[in-house]
């Protein structure tokens, strides 16, 4: 990750963000324009694994969601594979907090859901959507509809469905935020394991430290109101990562003590209210 | 604390016992709600043939068995089929028109939403209007026949089904159609992957639902100036003090409008096996 040097489009960035504002008018007669991201700029390259930490209101999503096309900076360049997003940006995976998946298909179907918007043959998809859900162990529950399926399998099929479709860039928002302390260690992994296939870049928002240092190459802290780049930091733990055990790796206390006192200074309102 | 255990059951017989009593409870259950629908609708019956005349004059109340043998009647003579026939043209075309139109107009106010701003007063001035007050002027501009029937039926299911079909597709939430754009939906391809099924839920219930609303206008077209019809044979028997074929149309309205429910429904829950929404109208 290079951070806030060289202006400009390095064909070797997955993404960028350039000096980047974003102000929201909201709805109301007396309500202030609010300055949600300030000065935003940092690049990831190819295959890398960031995550963004902040305290809630930050602009975190903001941040995915510019990259997303979803919405456009107030100032500043939003960057994608060397080219500046214009409109929905098809080219990303987007997995929401909410899992969004289409409550009238299937879960095979929810998988395909990508490939075919992509025109990809329906025996082709098929095939390519039961390959992902063996790899989450979802075989077996291909015609449940969404509403029967557990928080964790939801989740699971929000991720394969995206990352079945091979995009080069993933953006994923707290994906894990409401499932229990043992499921969300079982789908670190797993995500890992998925995420290994390919190494598409990642961009991965989360309150969870321990969640960022188990998956990161690197972590970005917010502070809030506007939300601004805090500190990068380096995660440099050997890949593959055992998450189960991670807490026991040389240097992770460490980092944790450290991004815990920067966070930590921002929550309690050190200069910030929250 | 003690973990040792005094007996161990087999935990295949766990599982089968316990399928067994589901089972039976479910039985059980079955047989309660549906011993209490015949047990009350035969109470409603006997005290209709042998308690009501004891209140009222048998004459304005006529009995289950009267009914029953003017219904024989008039199936024989061919009047039932007559009058049957032409409100289920009434209601059925009034319906057909009225769904047509009500989704059409929905899907354009859907499209552009300033013209669904600029439209909302007028369509709740409209709303509240009760219909059946129209029902005169209609007969004046559209004369005895059959059109006033249909078009009263139509305007009874136009409203609901729009204002139904409006919400089904702004109820559907901003974010799924958020995160399938970005997967590559758009245009035609998010109409029918996203909008079209995201509003199916409210759309087919209120289509559903409308039936109904479409026998209540043709019934009332007939009851104030028609020749024919089951809404006609209600009052002219009523006028008539022919209590018995009074209630055999009524019968037969709302076995009607409950047989058509019936078969829209099975298609509901075919078409869509994953929801089931209420209905505002
Ligand atoms: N569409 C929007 N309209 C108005 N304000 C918004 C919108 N999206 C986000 N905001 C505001 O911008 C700030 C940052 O929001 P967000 O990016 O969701 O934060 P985070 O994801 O870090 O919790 C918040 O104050 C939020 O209320
Ligand atoms: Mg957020």
């Amino acid at each position: 990750m290079t951070e806030g040097l060289t202006p400009g489009r390095d064909p070797g960035e997955a993404l960028r963000l350039d000096a980047v504002y974003k102000a929201f008018v909201p709805r109301g007669r007396k309500a202030e324009p609010l300055l949600a991201l300030e000065d935003v700029t940092f690049a990831a390259r190819p295959g890398e694994f960031i995550s963004l930490v902040g305290p809630s209101g930050c602009g975190k999503s903001t941040v995915l969601n510019l990259l997303a096309g979803l919405m456009r900076p107030s100032a500043g360049h939003v960057i994608h594979a060397g080219r500046e997003v214009h409109g929905v940006n098809t080219e990303i995976g987007y997995i929401t907090q909410d899992d969004n998946l289409l409550p009238w298909r299937s879960m095979l179907r929810n998988v395909e859901y990508g490939l075919e918007l992509r025109g990809v043959p329906r025996a082709q998809r098929r095939d390519r959507a039961r390959e992902f859900i063996e790899l989450v162990g979802l075989a077996g529950f291909e015609d449940h509809y969404p509403h029967e399926l557990s928080g964790g399998m939801r989740k699971r099929a929000g991720i394969v469905r995206t990352l079945a479709y091979e995009s080069g860039v993933v953006l994923m928002d707290e994906p894990f935020g409401p499932l229990d302390a043992q499921t969300r260690v079982i789908l670190q992994d797993e995500l890992l394991k998925l995420w290994d296939r390919r190494r598409p870049t990642v961009l991965f928002v989360t309150h969870d430290l321990v969640e960022a240092i188990a998956l990161s190459d690197h972590i970005l802290t917010f502070s809030g109101r506007p939300g601004r780049i805090k500190r990068a930091y380096q995660v440099n733990l050997p890949r593959p990562r055992d998450v189960f055990h991670i807490h026991e790796q040389a240097g992770f206390k460490e980092l944790y003590d450290a991004l815990w006192d920067d966070i930590r200074a921002e929550i309690t309102g050190a200069g910030h209210a929250a | 604390m003690t973990m040792s255990r005094l007996g161990r059951p087999r935990p295949g017989g766990v599982l089968s016992r316990t399928a067994a009593h589901a089972r039976a409870a479910a039985v059980a259950d079955r047989i309660r709600v549906y011993g209490g629908i015949a047990l009350l609708g035969a109470a409603l019956l006997l005290f209709w043939e042998f308690g009501a005349g004891l209140i009222v004059d048998r004459k304005y109340v006529s009995r289950p068995t009267e009914v029953g043998a003017e219904l024989y009647e008039l199936a024989i003579s061919g009047d039932l089929w007559r009058h049957t026939s032409i409100t289920m043209y009434e209601a059925g075309l009034g319906y057909l028109i009225g769904v047509a139109v009500g989704l059409a107009a929905a899907i354009v106010l859907v499209a552009v939403p300033l013209l669904d701003e600029i439209a909302g007063p007028f369509i709740q001035a409209f709303y509240s209007i009760p219909k059946i007050a129209l029902a005169p002027m209609f007969i004046m501009w559209f004369g005895l026949g059959t059109l006033p029937k249909v078009m009263l039926a139509a305007l009874m299911v136009f409203l609901i089904v729009l204002v139904n079909t409006v919400a089904g597709v702004r109820g559907i939430s901003p974010g799924l159609i958020e995160v399938s754009r970005v997967m590559g939906a758009r245009g035609p391809s998010l109409l029918r992957t996203v909008v079209l099924p995201g509003a199916a839920p409210a759309v087919v219930a209120s289509i559903r639902l409308t039936f109904s609303r479409a026998m209540v206008g043709a019934v009332l077209g007939e009851f104030i100036a028609a020749t024919g019809g089951l809404g006609f044979l209600i009052v002219r028997s009523s006028r008539q003090f022919e209590t018995a074929t009074m209630f055999a149309g009524i019968v037969v309205v709302a076995a009607l409008v409950m047989l058509v429910n019936a078969v829209i429904r099975a298609a509901e829950a075919r078409l869509l096996p994953w929801s089931s929404t209420e209905v505002h109208g």
